[in-house]
């Protein structure tokens, strides 16, 4: 191989358990028997639901660390205007109805039965409050790039928040959806800094309230019941950090933790093996692609990145490297992305997106008719949490080498990694990322629109076509849905042709549950919305 | 005790922490990454965002600036707020010192009670079948790395024979016990084969000596002998000792994320990928002063095994 990435400690881990014989757990597993139940859960009773978490948070408040994991805790305990339902599509939250004509002037019309679950109600006031948390000059909110197109939020009646746009966004719609608006009261604001540390906590109006947050150990939730959906089947939560994946398997298989998420997907056949225990993935809407940055040498060659695209084979990474857990991507959003487009009219869609398929020889020919015919060096990084796009990289590496290409495959933190997809320097990027809507514009617009090309910006292909740009520009301001489809679509295809990126595969998580629980809705979406009160004891 | 020596040792250790706080701080400075843009993740930034966490967390200002702001505060008793999480540093290690402090003297407790016992009896039996077996039990146990021996032991004592619990650090005295057992073993399994092999070395020098011979010529009871040779073989026992305190200290570092413990190492972990300068620069001054409060209590416990040995001397 002629990229080998720093050992990192998980892999020396493995090959550890692997020399100790500890990777032959489901042997050992069914040699001792299955465990006795623990208390068990008869009748439908279970006083504390336990999950398993696999890392830590750093702060409860998710505009502050916007990770997967803190928005599955903050999700029961927060809402926002509207919500994502099972299907992905926007659903009433603390707005029963919302209105607008234009696409610049949005109307919400907020419930009379809210009220956060230190009791008090919520007034068009708060809503006005944890908006502006958002949108005020020089918020440091992770959440504030999403309103930097909001003129004004002012409350226009004791139940109504008014918001209004400099120009025309179709996309807004998600925007106060809890992927970048999470309500809490004006009152609770005042704390600044210190919202989600332990001391503080969060407040809001979701079915359960946090009562306690230990930092790499634990966070317990309380069920509120005031919640405005109703009570919760559940009393009690409690989320248990436990970052060693054998160590989770562990306590999933001793009853320690009756739901497991992100199961890792090349430990699924030992997790499957537990007595009672069920693992269900689905695709969780996140897309890995190699990004091509089109301002540096030689990339900004198209028949380098013709060659480059053509030596990765995406079928054999999903097969081998993934174990199946995922789809190959054809494009950037998935097609669980299209909530509102029937499912026949993504496919249709998508057969007509040009792919850059497998195919040495051709790549062969790319490389030779390049401003490089001869081959170069070039670097591929990758995020220390990702280490499925390491095994990936050192396939490409692998078949890159037939041609002349010398890649180095290195493992960094993701820190240094999220650090690198800004600055812009490297030729050859990983682009890793999990979708906060379910707006197919989110992933197309951030990746291929010509305005977010500089350095900095989020398209880190450094791709600007005016045509593709324009497309996408045309689609923000249209409201009709199918037309704006067509009009992403087209951007998505014309774009392709040009190859600033090889879209590598989508995505898919898996979560265990295990014997004392049961639940209703699980799909791309259940953890972006308030899926505790969906679980139920079995 | 001479105030002398004390002066003497706490300057020393001013001046090594100095010396670390500035290296520290140096490199975690140079390390890849940015920490405005760890904070926002991989989603978009518009340069206003940006520019209000620099302007927050003083990023913007020139290096020694920002060390000497620091400095300021830690003069005054202030360790700063944490960028990564918003708390206090002095909450946040006040809270999970005691769990780490507990892992560590569980672990050296359990390693001395493993290797000292071993280490004797070998020496008594030199050569004999029991002194081989001690020796392979101290060389593997000193092999294994900690988190690969506490997987082991997972699989052995919390899922094959469930006694202990997977994970976690428990509620209450009984509930703390039962959950640091099996990370304490972990982390005392090699420290004792290390413990082993020094307590026989040293004891087998003390046995060899004409004053022995001697004693047993003349016939003292065997139980007297085996404790003047003991006590003389004490002081290279206690250097590993002070040795198996400092290196279980570090270990922890592993095992807590083993176990999911919510101790110093994990937090050490968690904020040197992060770049959280106020975090990891009060735990890098933390741990060295714990080592060299270990170290002085070292050479107090020298004084007291052997008389000659004075404060401030060479003592080996």
């Amino acid at each position: 191989m002629s990229g080998s990435g720093r050992v990192s400690r998980r892999s020396f881990l493995q090959a550890v358990a692997l020399a100790g014989g500890v990777a032959t757990l489901p042997g050992f597993l069914t040699a001792c028997g299955a465990p006795e139940a623990p208390e068990t859960a008869k009748g439908g009773q279970l006083d504390v639901l336990k999950v398993a978490l696999p890392s830590s948070l750093g702060s409860l408040d998710a505009s502050k660390e916007a990770g997967i994991m803190n928005y599955v805790v903050a999700l029961l305990t927060q809402e926002a205007l509207v919500g994502v339902g099972p299907d992905g599509e926007l659903v009433p939250a603390l707005a029963e109805s919302w209105k607008s004509d234009d696409a610049r002037t949005f109307v919400y019309r907020l419930r009379k039965d809210a009220t956060f679950s230190d009791g008090t109600p919520v007034t068009a006031d708060d809503i006005v409050a944890s908006l502006e948390y958002n949108t005020k000059k020089g918020s440091t909110s992770a959440f504030a790039y999403a309103y930097a197109g909001v003129k004004s939020v002012r409350a226009t009646g004791e139940h109504e928040v008014t918001i209004e746009l400099d120009a025309i966004d179709s996309s807004f719609a998600w925007t106060v959806s809890p992927g970048t608006l999470l309500v809490t009261s004006r009152k609770f604001l005042e704390h600044g800094d210190k919202i989600g540390t332990p001391e503080t906590l969060i407040l809001g109006t979701g079915p359960y309230k946090v009562t306690e947050f230990a930092p790499d150990s634990h966070v317990t939730l309380e069920r509120n019941d005031a919640w405005w959906g109703g009570k919760a089947a559940i009393g009690r939560i409690r989320f248990d950090f436990i970052a060693e994946d054998s160590t989770r398997l562990l306590a999933m298989r001793q009853g320690e933790a009756d739901i497991a998420l992100n199961v890792p997907l090349e430990q699924l056949a030992q997790w499957q093996g537990l007595k009672g225990v069920e693992v269900k993935t689905t695709t969780d809407r996140s897309l890995v692609a190699l990004a091509f940055n089109t301002a540096v040498k030689p990339f900004d060659d198209i028949h380098v990145r013709r060659a480059v695209a053509h030596a990765v084979d995406r079928e054999g990474i999903v097969r081998s490297v993934l174990g199946g857990h995922a789809e190959v991507a054809t494009t950037l959003p998935s097609s669980a992305q299209w909530a509102g487009l029937p499912a026949a009219d993504v496919d249709a869609l998508y057969a007509t997106i040009p792919q850059a398929g497998f195919d040495l020889a051709k790549a062969k020919a790319e490389l030779a008719a390049s401003s490089v015919p001869n081959g170069f060096k070039a670097e591929l990084t990758f995020p220390n949490s990702g280490s499925q796009l390491g095994k990936a990289a050192l396939t490409l590496a692998e078949n890159l080498k037939g041609l002349g290409i010398d890649l180095t495959v290195k493992e960094i933190t993701l820190e240094a990694w999220i650090a690198e997809l800004t600055e812009r320097k490297k030729g050859l990027i990983y682009g890793w990322y999990f979708a906060t809507t379910g707006d197919p514009a989110e992933f197309t617009q951030q990746l291929l629109n010509g305005a977010n090309a500089a350095e900095g910006g989020t398209n880190i292909a450094s791709y600007a076509d005016a045509k593709v740009t324009g497309l996408l520009d045309q689609a923000k301001g249209t409201t009709e849905e199918r037309k704006r489809a067509e009009l992403i679509g087209e951007a998505l295809r014309l774009a392709a042709a040009d190859l600033p990126y090889q879209p590598l595969w989508w995505g898919q998580s898996a979560t265990a549950f295990g014997p004392k629980v049961t639940a209703e809705g699980y799909g791309p979406y259940f953890f972006i919305s308030p899926w505790a009160a969906r679980v139920a004891p079995r | 005790m001479s105030a002398g020596f004390l002066a003497r040792r706490a300057l020393g250790t001013l001046a090594v922490l100095a010396i670390l706080s500035v290296g520290v701080f140096g490199l975690l400075y140079l390390a890849p990454g940015s920490v405005e843009r760890t904070l926002l993740g991989t989603r978009p930034a518009s340069p206003e965002a940006l520019e209000a966490i620099r302007a927050r967390y003083h990023l913007d200002e020139p290096v020694v600036t920002r060390y000497l702001r620091w400095l300021g505060g830690v003069l005054q008793g202030d360790f700063g707020t944490s960028i990564r999480t918003g708390m206090s540093v002095t909450d946040a290690i006040g809270s999970r010192l005691p769990l780490t402090l507990q892992l560590t003297a569980y672990g050296t407790l359990l390693a001395v009670l493993l290797g000292l016992p071993l280490g004797i009896v070998g020496a008594f039996r030199k050569g004999r079948a029991v002194d081989r077996a001690a020796s392979v039990t101290a060389v593997a146990g000193m092999s294994a790395p900690p988190f690969a021996a506490g997987l082991v032991l997972l699989m052995a004592f919390a899922v094959h024979l469930p006694w202990f619990p997977v994970y976690g650090a428990g509620e209450g005295f009984g509930g703390r016990l039962l959950h640091l057992t099996l990370p304490a073993l972990a982390l005392a399994i090699g420290a004792a084969g290390l413990l082993v092999r020094f307590t026989r070395t040293a004891l087998v020098r003390e046995l060899d000596k004409d004053y022995i011979v001697f004693a047993r010529a003349r016939g003292l009871p065997p139980l007297r002998v085996a404790g003047y040779a003991l006590r003389n073989a004490l002081i290279p026992i206690l250097t590993a000792v002070g040795l198996i305190v400092t290196s279980t200290l570090a270990g922890t570092v592993l095992i807590e994320v083993t176990f999911a413990l919510p101790g110093l190492g994990s937090l050490l972990v968690d904020s040197v990928t992060f770049k959280d300068m106020p975090v990891v620069q009060a735990l890098a001054l933390l741990l060295t002063l714990l080592i060299s409060l270990v170290n002085l209590l070292v050479d107090v416990a020298y004084t007291v095994a052997d008389p000659r040995v004075r404060f401030g001397e060479d003592t080996r």
